[in-house]
């Protein structure tokens, strides 16, 4: 009994050193090292997981949708404790519902969901908006939950960004613009078509362009908006910064008189030439005929720096600034690299490149009176609540021409296109100015004969611009130039706009036109005013309703246009000329005959008499004042005025 | 039978209760997450537990009333019928890798809880039979056999670690009956070597002792268990994370509810609870172990001792599992762990002790009577 008692107490002392030897263990684990396992335990047991947030909504300047993000809807509110979350990690999704149009502007997304290209990089802070977060409880399968009491961060969807562009156009413009291309086979092309008095742009297309929804099965090249990253050398829309120059600088008027040396035009080893050759040509006429002798003499008139400073002025070499990423600066060389000829080439569009973004400012600056104008494609920037949170001022750069100069450059540029080279611009109705451009491509050297850009920018209405823009044509089949190519893409798309009923366009012109009046009042005949003195003819025309304007400072009325039993509109200028008073007569000379010439010879008639001519119409003289035989001063204006046949 | 009730040692009885209610508590915050995706209702092992706590309190106070003399007369015929059982379970089909559970309709248990009991009590038996014949080899020798046989046949289900228990508790008992030391350290060294040849051979037994010596590096598959186990203890920190809020029994411990319930309960009751509970048993094996001292002859001693050291045992091996002091091996904790038929033999073999105590839980001198009355009687 008493060894019994023993082996009990020394199997029991063994028990009890068992039992202190795990306490001791547990002290060890729960105690001294508890942090090291809480640590783990969140380890194992808690996740943080990433809520991506929407990305924005790009929108149109009539909030249609653009670029949209399929949602990715963690509903939170509605997972209850407990239950498994099933989608915890979605790609983003990206929708373009215009697919290749406008894909350009819009760019794209990269498969991490940052924006790479346009207005989705650019806008990319605002898009993505804010990830959130959520803390997970993860059991041992694997398998995560949520939990009340763990942290969560609800993600901010990003912000909307509303573009200036407006879907009906970029439609009309990419649908335009692909036609053309693919009907004259040519390269590519692209066309810009912008407010110009507010710079914001409505439609802006590339051909071929990509479809942002596949962005990766496009070559990197394509996905590029090349109206402001492809260089070209603009040709002879950029005769229109020359004449900018020249009449800003009051190097010539519009009706003065340039000798087109019949086509040819030798500087330096260099020939100039004309597309057909030229005699005389007023300094308007140059422009309408886009004659290069002409200005390449102009150009030589307005010297290097000038030239120069124009260029620089009207935004060459610099960014436009324009809220879009990839914007090229072209290529504007410093006037101490120019060599002897530069001058005259760069003033005919050649030896200096830009994007077409940069040659259509110089257009817009004329059109709004002179301003050159910071382009732009956001409107707006909007948050959830439709908050504004940024917006796109209009900015002017500078300007760059006084309100008159750019007032006689728009009629300039109307008559490219109502007698010009841009006739295929015309559009019934409405008054269009615009300039056609054919330039070569440079080949190895020297400019290649049957590869070129062929352009036409242009703005309508004249008397108020409200639609801007810029066509070019890469490598059109065989050749063809600006005017035959361009411009009918240019009139394709303004008269589309212009006859939209969705677009404001027709509303505004018709309410700038005028009221509506029934068409009994509308016009009005002329009555009988050749040899009446010009206080009857005020008197008459008062009476009438009629607006006139006097040319000439004598006093009898010897011609007006419109001519006898032509009717005049409500809105119409009647234009009187009278004879001219001689008041020095110190050299006189008899005035030679012109009528019945053709308008070329009748201007080198006079020029050799020493007189300058004022040319109204074209084609055949009919009729001239002051009258053959009599006798003037010299270096007077004689006013031909031909039959209106080109 | 309120007689027994009233001299039984009521203090180990309501520590016993007392256990058996935490484990129901502790069951279903173990098991809610388990039962939910195994069974479909987080309440599945809950109610199973409640039952079977409830069948084992009335087979409790069954045996608590059967004078445990009975089971010496009859425990030869329990060993004879825990042979054939072991032998029979072995040409059952496996489950989980191993032959352990006889299923009769709804019912099923392990062979072994049953083998236990019987070795038990032949023991007791056997050895009360020998008296100080013990320290003669050749008597001790065929106690040893008997013993030997039922751990062996346990060895061959396979499962090591009950017979590892088993055979230890047969030589505490010889040990506690007076059989020489040097016979049992001599057995106890030679069957070291068979116990390596058996712990090599077999893969997955070597595969836990590999992954035991890689807790600490944390990176081993094979320690994931106990490591998880030893994250749930560290977890709790001294005063644990609060009833039902652990995050161990999510799937990342095996069988939380029953083989790591020790991690759960440190996990949701901290070393405070761990303590309190540990405690209660430390109770429970020290009033087992003066039931022992205090039995009116050698059988009752022994008994009584073999069914209290089943219980530290139980204890012990599951707490230095859970805790990594030895490898991973399926060991229940005693009234806590969920068990079905398990739990029935344990609160069986508390009824037996009790009754054993109900004989002795008087003076010394009333025992003596009692003890020469029951003399005259036979």
């Amino acid at each position: 009994m008493k060894q019994f008692r023993a082996r009990l107490i020394f199997i029991s002392i063994l028990f009890g050193l068992g039992s202190l030897a795990i306490i001791a263990r547990l002290f060890t684990i729960q105690v001294l090292e508890s942090k090291r396992y809480v640590e783990r335990s969140k380890d194992q047991t808690q996740q943080r997981l990433i809520l991506t947030a929407n990305r924005g909504n790009i929108l149109d300047r009539n909030s249609l949708k653009l670029a949209t993000s399929i949602e990715t809807d963690y509903s939170l509110k509605s997972q209850m404790v407990g239950i498994k979350l099933s989608n915890e990690k979605k790609p983003v999704k990206r929708v373009y519902r215009l697919g290749e149009i406008g894909g350009s502007i819009l760019g794209y997304i990269g498969a991490d969901g940052y924006g790479l290209g346009g207005a989705e990089f650019l806008f990319d802070n605002y898009l993505r908006g804010e990830d959130g977060w959520i803390i997970l409880q993860k059991d041992g399968r694997n398998h995560k939950y949520r939990k009340i009491g763990l942290p969560v961060k609800e993600p901010r969807k990003g912000y909307d960004v509303v573009l200036t562009i407006d879907s009906k156009i970029q439609k009309i413009v990419h649908a335009a613009l692909k036609k053309t291309v693919t009907a004259l086979n040519a390269k590519g092309g692209m066309c810009i078509v912008m407010d110009p008095n507010t710079g914001k742009v409505f439609a802006m297309a590339n051909e071929p362009s990509f479809d942002p929804n596949y962005a990766s099965r496009y070559p990197l090249n394509q996905r590029k908006n090349k109206c402001i990253s492809y260089v070209y050398e603009p040709g002879s829309t950029f005769k229109l910064v020359t004449a900018a120059a020249a009449l800003q600088e009051q190097y010539f008027k519009e009706d003065d008189l340039l000798y087109g040396d019949n086509g040819v035009f030798r500087i330096y080893d260099q020939m100039i030439r004309d597309h057909s050759p030229f005699g005389y040509l007023t300094f308007s006429k140059a422009l309408s005929y886009s004659s290069n002798v002409c200005f390449a003499k102009i150009a030589s008139e307005i010297g290097n720096k000038t030239m120069f400073d124009y260029i620089r002025d009207f935004g060459f070499g610099t960014k436009t600034g324009i809220d879009l990423p990839g914007e090229e600066i072209g290529i504007v060389h410093p006037v101490r690299s120019w060599s002897g000829r530069t001058l005259v080439t760069v003033a005919i569009g050649q030896e200096i490149s830009s994007t077409l973004l940069q040659m259509v400012l110089p257009f817009a600056a004329v059109a709004n009176g002179g301003i050159l104008i910071n382009p732009r494609i956001c409107e707006k920037v909007i948050d959830n609540k439709g908050n504004i949170v940024d917006s796109a001022e209009c900015k002017m750069v500078r300007r760059v021409l006084s309100e008159q100069v750019a007032a006689r450059l728009r009629i300039m540029l109307r008559d490219v296109v109502d007698n010009g080279t841009g006739k295929n611009a015309r559009i019934e109705g409405i008054s269009v100015a615009g300039k056609t451009g054919t330039s070569q491509k440079p080949d190895s050297g020297t400019y290649s004969k049957t590869r070129n850009w062929s352009s036409f920018i242009g703005f309508a209405p004249v008397e108020n611009p409200l639609l801007l823009c810029g066509v070019v044509i890469d490598e059109p089949a065989g050749g063809e130039m600006g005017g035959a190519v361009a411009a009918p893409v240019f009139r394709d798309i303004i008269t589309q706009i212009i006859s939209h009923p969705d677009l404001e366009f027709a509303q505004k012109i018709l309410q700038k036109k005028s009221v509506p009046v029934p068409h009994e009042n509308r016009y009005q005949n002329l009555p009988v005013l050749c040899g009446k003195t010009r206080n009857e003819a005020k008197a008459q025309l008062d009476s009438m309703d009629i607006d006139y304007e006097f040319l000439g400072n004598g006093n009898r009325i010897v011609f007006h246009l419109p001519t006898d039993g032509y009717f005049v509109g409500k809105n119409e200028k009647l234009i009187l000329y009278t004879d001219t008073q001689i008041t020095d007569d110190s050299r006189q000379t008899r005035m030679p005959d012109c009528v019945g010439k053709d308008l070329r010879d009748a201007i080198n008639i006079i020029s050799i008499g020493g007189f300058k001519p004022f040319v109204i119409g074209c084609g055949t003289v009919k009729k001239q004042m002051p009258a053959e035989g009599t006798v003037v001063r010299s270096a007077e204006i004689c006013t031909l005025y031909c039959s209106f046949e080109s | 039978m309120n007689n027994r009730m009233a001299r039984m040692d009521i203090g180990l009885f309501v520590a016993v209760l007392v256990l058996l209610g935490f484990g129901i508590v502790f069951v279903y915050s173990s098991s809610f997450a388990v039962a939910q995706q195994r069974f479909g209702g987080s309440d599945f092992f809950l109610a199973r537990q409640t039952i079977r706590a409830l069948l084992a309190i009335i087979s409790f106070m069954v045996f608590i009333n059967v004078d445990y003399h009975i089971w010496g007369r009859l425990s030869n015929l329990f060993y004879v019928a825990s042979i054939i059982l072991l032998v029979i379970v072995l040409f059952l089909p496996e489950i989980n890798g191993a032959r352990r559970w006889i299923s009769i309709g709804q019912f099923s248990f392990q062979v072994s809880d049953f083998a236990r009991m019987a070795l038990i009590m032949v023991l007791a038996r056997n050895c009360e039979r020998a008296g100080d014949e013990i320290k003669n080899w050749n008597v001790l020798s065929k106690i040893l056999l008997k013993a030997g046989i039922v751990c062996g046949l346990i060895l061959l289900e396979p499962n090591f670690s009950t017979a590892l228990i088993l055979a230890l508790i047969g030589l505490m008992m010889l040990f506690l009956s007076g059989a020489r030391f040097m016979h049992l350290a001599t057995l106890a060294v030679s069957t070291i070597p068979v116990m390596l040849i058996l712990v090599l051979k077999t893969p997955y037994r070597k595969a836990r002792i590999t992954g035991f010596l890689n807790i600490i590096s944390e990176q081993s598959n094979l320690g994931y268990q106990a490591f998880q186990s030893l994250i749930g203890l560290g977890n709790g920190g001294i005063f644990g994370v609060g009833l039902g809020k652990g995050e161990q029994k999510f799937f990342y411990l095996p069988e939380p509810h029953t083989d790591f319930m020790i991690s759960i309960l440190g996990e949701e009751t901290g070393f405070i609870g761990l303590l309190i509970i540990i405690s209660i048993y430390a109770f429970i094996i020290f009033r087992g172990m003066k039931i022992s001292l205090n039995a009116p002859d050698r059988m009752g001693q022994l008994m009584s001792f073999g069914f209290t050291s089943v219980i530290a045992m139980y204890l012990l091996f599951h707490t230095a599992v859970g805790t990594g002091l030895v490898p991973t091996t399926g060991i229940p904790l005693p009234f806590l762990s969920y068990g079905g038929m398990s739990l029935i033999f344990m609160m069986s073999s508390v009824g037996i002790l009790l009754n054993i105590s109900s004989q002795a839980d008087v003076s010394a001198k009333v025992l003596q009577s009692i003890r020469s009355e029951r003399l005259i009687k036979v």
